[in-house]
């Protein structure tokens, strides 16, 4: 079946980096908010917005020739599994995690733009179909699609977005979305109670709304929330009335290709055609929304209790040959990693100090790297799905440097041995592990989570014996695995056990911008790795310059090259996102964070 | 009696005022809250703290207790952050689920009990009853979560007969007869396993008693007068000795709170016992706490409940 | 001479004959001595593990992974390529010996409490009875589980503390009955008159005739405490994972597709436990049985 490369879910446009545990969080210990609050610095869209019309032209072509009304079966329904119970806020602007994420991508999944990874990550019009930029680069003009209905029957106006600023900015809003508003002039005073509306957002007419940031920052459009809020139907309620409410929880109303039947809470949710989607009806009669045992997973998609699921390595591995199952990969956007600590978090003057001596060696850091088999724990833990990267970042992405150009680290417990030898660290007292350059015992501590449950601690032993082979005397910290919690506890106050630890970062998907987790004033650079010229190259990346997609590639890297070079940290892999879809579903878009894109392309074909 | 009951109800008070104390400090003792695991670069540090400020999480222990029984009071068990709703409102959710559960696994164990410690009883000292007797002591050493595995083992995968996981089968109207034949025809497999391994101790003191009693008196008169041996049993000896089984039913609730934590987890049985492993997991405090208390609040009541049975069945007891 | 010392192993016939009668008891209790063979030999066999096989129970080997009973792997291997046999023999090592630990830190906290409790009597026997009361109204796994999870880092020794101390309640009860039961005997009153103290009257008057008792509580509590820990392992909140251990064994079983498909991964220690808790259990009957004095064995 072909995929179509049309609209993903608008959750994606602005995922933060986020902690995720190596992208099989399947066991819902996860507590990283996995959810859109961005504020990377990102490159200025200006060069795109001029070319939005055809941009939405050739999407609504696209859409029209592989979504085919009526060359797709009609009929039927399909049902998504999910294996964590959803907590039930079926509004964007309060959701938390992915659990509702998914529930809303399918009956209310349209944004003003949507980025995905088959559009190279950029925006794509949707309801907005063209937005252009004042002179300044202070404001930006939506023009919305015309005839976008509600389910209740209420058409799409700017309103509706206008009720979804001032609800996120409103005094008594307490959920985690004000990162996506509090650039909008105005956002302040309103926020203080001072200003009864934004005064950076004004509506036009109904289907053109303008939005006043207070600077003009690089990232602005990508920031920006981009859902409507239903306002008719929520207005009358308070703000602080909205997350628990009726309107919300049981009966929300959304603009997307199938409407909310009926909530069984946590279990699961129906939904049936919505027959006047702005795109065209959906090809099914419904869906379902459900949640299923994670462990199950993999037979449940066999036997056809579900038809699209995500699944762990080791569930869709015997599902390959199953003529029942599709299973479809795709890159995540995430990487794991070993790292190094290399100092620690100087609070006061919000800088990290590199000034632990134990890593100085940057030799010592690539015996490391050689003697790890990075390829092996793909094979073995992972059963084979995930590719072996030498920098942070997707190699999906075209910010992905050239690999050619990175020091490949391949698994060589020779050239570990002959890298520790050059660094000084050589077995002086004949026990089998190599004393520091001073003669001094060198012990090495790795701080691991114990999640995902049933590989993280094979893991994590398998890597303590590659060490333990080419002669580093490494230990599992305190002799056994932390827990999520603890372990990020740990890890962020620089525990003095702590020598690497093994982490793994989700990327956001708007823009590869390495700030936040990089940059020598980052709380979140764990390495605490200082280099004057990775923050000069980091800044470099969103300069005026930069705008320039093809200097900015560049720029990145070179920065990639340094980090490669410098190590500090080992890049382990890029996880593969994995799905099973029932062999008779059609139309399913499987995108870097779910597949729920695109519901009304879904069609079942019995033959 | 009524003095007893009472004067046992009023014993109580002060022990629930304790016990809440000690769940609390459990709770607030555990590691990291729900907003430890927020691991995300666009949210400042301050931003958490500020957060943590707000929810109260950093005010004096004695406060936060304060504040938490005063909740309860009102019959507000606080928000659980994971589930994004209040405690009350999961709990009222699943605690149907582990009440039809318990009440299944009591059925099957009284079942179970009357029929084998009845045989057993009426011919001790026979192969049956020895066999009887076997099956009783590999029910005892047999963990629960080991029997768990194996049944899902058996009857699920080797025959299929019974789903290995769920509460209730997809795709069901909450209220239809479908529904809950589905629901009963999910409980099944694990209330077995939790009422079977508990069947030992009752068919013990059933068949002791049967034995014992057909050596009474009374039980000989009705003999000597002809009385069919069938009438004997089922009529004089049966009936004086399934009363004192009663007792046991209050200790069963707290045995059966254990054993559903363990059950439900294996069978992914959204009851109680899952909600309370799964917050543990995700540090949910709220839930933890709630469900922690519940239990116990539960376990206190069946120790009462069997005082008091054992109370009115052997009256002695009651002058302590 | 002789005659003195005709009596004086007539005294330590006498004297020993209510343990030697019990010994004899035992001995031909087949049931009994069945079991106890058995856990003796799965002790050895976990004390001597080393010798026993030549795999590390730690050791990833992602070569062998869940390979099936066979050569080179008598049992087979798990998700990780451990050798199966290894593991049983090193977490039965694990197994038993927070088992017998807690056991032992059990019945000693219970006498203590209980031989107070019942010597005393009065108020302190108030006091002392209302906290074990206090403790027993908590379901114990669940308080075990949260605290459990509390102590986690803490490694095995904070499992066996939180194990302890969550579980004497009920053999303290009955140690301190038996006691009150003793102290009314006349050689325990003189005891007393003639100015003993109460640390000596416990000691050499009372415990040795409690000793039954508690003998047979401890066997009951090393079953509990040997289910306790692997469940609690099975669940994640008992023996750091990568610690070999019977129910940290069994955890891979919480995937389905182990139960079904990777049966020799979970049925050996399923059985290894279920199996010792029999014997535990059988050994424990027996010697409730010896002590019997009504019992015709």
């Amino acid at each position: 079946m072909k995929r179509s490369r049309y609209l993903l879910g608008a959750s994606l446009m602005s995922v933060a980096i986020l902690a995720a545990c190596g992208g099989e969080g399947n066991d819902g210990n996860n507590n990283a908010d996995p959810a859109d609050n961005n504020a990377n610095n990102a490159e200025v869209n200006d060069a795109d917005n001029d070319g939005a019309d055809d941009a939405d032209a050739d999407n609504d072509g696209n859409n029209d020739e592989e979504a085919a009304d009526g060359d797709a079966p009609q009929g039927g329904t399909v049902t998504y599994g999910y294996t964590a119970p959803f907590a039930g806020v079926l509004d964007w602007n309060f959701y938390g995690g992915v659990d509702d994420s998914l529930a809303l991508n399918i009956f209310n999944g349209d944004a003003l733009y949507s980025i995905s990874s088959f559009t190279d990550f950029e925006p794509e019009p949707s309801l907005a179909h063209d937005w252009e930029w004042s002179d300044d680069n202070l404001t930006v003009t939506f023009h919305l699609e015309e005839g976008v209905m509600w389910h209740n029957g209420e058409e799409l106006t700017a309103e509706d977005f206008e009720f979804s600023y001032e609800t996120i900015a409103h005094p008594d809003y307490d959920g985690p979305r004000l990162s996506n508003v509090d650039r909008i002039e105005g956002f302040d005073e309103y926020r203080a109670g001072d200003a009864d509306s934004l005064e950076g957002v004004n509506v036009i007419d109904d289907y053109t709304f303008e939005v006043t940031f207070q600077e003009a920052l690089a990232n602005n459009l990508e920031n920006l929330w981009a859902y409507p809020t239903p306002k008719a139907h929520l207005e009358h309620l308070e703000v602080s009335e909205i997350e628990d409410s009726e309107e919300v929880r049981q009966n929300p109303v959304g603009l997307g290709a199938f409407q909310v039947e009926n909530i069984v809470p946590g279990e699961q949710i129906e939904y049936t055609a919505f027959e006047d989607y702005w795109q065209g009806a959906p090809n099914l009669d419904g869906a379902v929304y459900r949640i299923v045992d994670g462990n199950q997973a993999g037979e449940l998609v066999a036997q056809g209790e579900v038809d699209i699921i995500e699944l762990t390595p080791t569930q869709a591995l015997p599902l390959e040959d199953n003529e029942d199952v599709t299973v479809e990969e795709i890159e995540a956007l995430s990487y794991s990693y070993l790292g190094f600590k290399l100092g620690e978090w100087n609070a006061e003057d919000e800088v990290v100090e590199m000034n632990n001596p134990k890593f100085e060696s940057k030799e010592l850091r690539q015996a490391f790297a050689h003697a790890i088999d990075r390829q092996g724990i793909i094979d073995e833990f992972n059963e084979g799905y995930g590719t072996v990267i030498n920098a942070p970042e997707s190699h999906i992405r075209w910010s992905y440097p050239d690999e050619s150009t990175l020091n490949q680290y391949e698994y060589d417990p020779d050239r570990a041995r002959e890298l520790l030898e050059e660094a000084g660290y050589e077995d002086v007292t004949g026990d089998g592990f190599v004393e520091d350059p001073d003669g001094e015992e060198f012990t090495v501590n790795l701080a691991a989570m114990d999640t995902p449950a049933d590989i993280a601690e094979p893991r994590a032993q398998y890597i303590l014996q590659t060490l333990q082979d080419v002669g580093i005397n490494a230990q599992l910290m305190d002799g056994q695995l932390l827990d999520f919690n603890l372990f990020y506890d740990l890890v962020e106050e620089d525990d003095e056990n702590i020598d690497i630890f093994m982490g793994a970062w989700g990327l956001a998907t708007a823009d590869p911008d390495p700030s936040g987790l990089w940059r020598s004033n980052d709380f979140w650079n764990f390495p605490r790795w200082d280099n004057e010229e990775s923050d000069e190259l980091i800044a470099e990346g969103l300069s005026e310059e930069a705008l320039d997609i093809d200097y900015r590639q560049e720029v990145y890297q070179e920065w990639h090259q340094l980090v490669n070079e410098e190590l500090p940290l080992i890049p382990l892999n890029s996880p593969t996102d994995l799905y099973g879809i029932n062999a008779n579903v059609g139309g399913v878009t499987v995108d870097v964070r779910d597949a729920t894109a695109n519901p009304h392309e879904w069609y079942i074909d019995e033959e | 009696m009524l003095l007893y009951t009472l004067r046992r109800i009023l014993i109580m008070i002060p022990i629930l005022f304790l016990v809440s104390i000690v769940v609390f400090s459990l709770a607030f003792a555990m590691p990291g809250d729900a907003l430890s695991g927020q691991i995300d670069p666009t949210q400042s540090p301050e931003y958490i703290e500020e957060m943590r400020e707000e929810l109260g999480l950093n005010d004096p222990v004695h406060i936060q207790y304060g504040r938490w029984v005063a909740g309860i009071v009102q019959w507000d068990f606080g928000r659980s952050v994971v589930h994004r709703m209040d405690v009350s409102a999961i709990i009222g959710e699943r605690l149907p689920n582990t009440i039809l559960l318990s009440a299944m696994s009591l059925i099957i164990t009284y079942i179970l009990a009357f029929f084998m410690g009845r045989y057993a009883g009426r011919n001790p000292y026979t192969k049956g009853d020895y066999t009887i007797q076997g099956i009783n002591y590999l029910m005892l050493a047999i963990p629960s979560f080991v029997a768990a595995l194996f049944a899902i083992f058996i009857f699920s995968f080797q025959f299929g007969l019974f789903p290995s996981t769920g509460s209730v089968g997809s795709g069901m109207t909450p209220g239809t007869f479908e529904f809950w034949m589905s629901k009963l025809y999910h409980t099944f497999l694990p209330a077995l396993v939790l009422g079977a391994l508990v069947t030992a101790s009752y068919t013990q003191f059933l068949r002791n008693d049967i034995i014992e009693s057909a050596q009474k008196d009374y039980v000989r008169t009705a003999r000597a007068k002809g009385t069919p041996e069938s009438e004997i049993y089922n009529k004089h000896i049966l009936r004086n000795s399934i009363i004192p089984i009663v007792t046991l039913f209050g200790f069963d609730i707290a045995s059966i709170i254990g054993g559903a934590v363990i059950i439900e987890t294996i069978f992914s049985y959204r009851g109680i016992g899952e909600l309370l492993i799964s917050s543990i997991e995700r540090r949910d405090s709220a839930v933890v706490l709630s469900v922690t208390l519940m239990l116990s609040v539960a376990t206190l009541v069946g120790n009462l409940l069997a005082d008091l049975l054992y109370g009115i069945i052997d009256p002695r007891i009651r002058v302590e | 001479m002789e005659a003195a010392e005709e009596i004086q192993l007539e005294k330590k016939a006498k004297k020993q004959s209510p343990w030697s009668i019990a010994r004899r008891k035992l001995v031909r209790n087949k049931l009994a001595m069945l079991s106890l063979g058995f856990l003796v030999l799965v002790i050895t066999m976990a004390y001597m593990a080393p010798l026993l096989t030549g795999y590390d129970p730690q050791r990833v080997d992602i070569i062998n992974r869940n390979q099936p009973p066979g050569e080179g792997f008598l049992l087979g291997t798990d998700a990780s390529g451990r050798d199966i046999w290894t593991l049983l023999l090193y977490g039965a090592r694990t197994s038993l010996t927070i088992g017998l630990v807690c056991t032992a830190a059990v019945i000693m906290i219970a006498t203590v409490i209980g031989s107070i409790a019942g010597y005393y009597g009065g108020l302190v026997d108030a006091i002392l009875m209302r906290f074990t009361d206090f403790m027993m109204n908590f379901p114990f796994l669940v308080f075990v589980i949260v605290l459990a999870s509390i102590f986690r880092e803490a490694g095995i020794w904070a499992l066996i503390i939180v194990l302890s101390v969550l579980s004497w309640t009920g053999a303290a009860r009955v140690v301190r009955s038996k006691v009150m039961a003793e102290k009314e005997n006349e050689y325990v009153m003189a005891a007393i008159s003639i100015g003993s103290t109460p640390f000596k009257v416990i000691r050499k008057h009372l415990l040795p005739n409690v000793m039954t008792t508690i003998i047979v509580q401890a066997t009951l509590l090393l079953a509990v405490m040997i289910v306790a820990e692997t469940a609690l392992s099975f669940l994640g909140f008992g023996v750091p994972t990568g610690t070999p251990s019977w129910g940290n064994m069994m955890t891979e079983a919480r995937d389905p597709n182990v139960i079904r498909s990777y049966w020799w991964i979970w049925i050996p220690p399923g059985l290894a436990i279920t199996f010792t808790i029999l014997s535990i259990n059988f050994i424990g009957e027996g010697i409730k049985d010896a002590f019997n004095p009504r019992s015709a064995r």
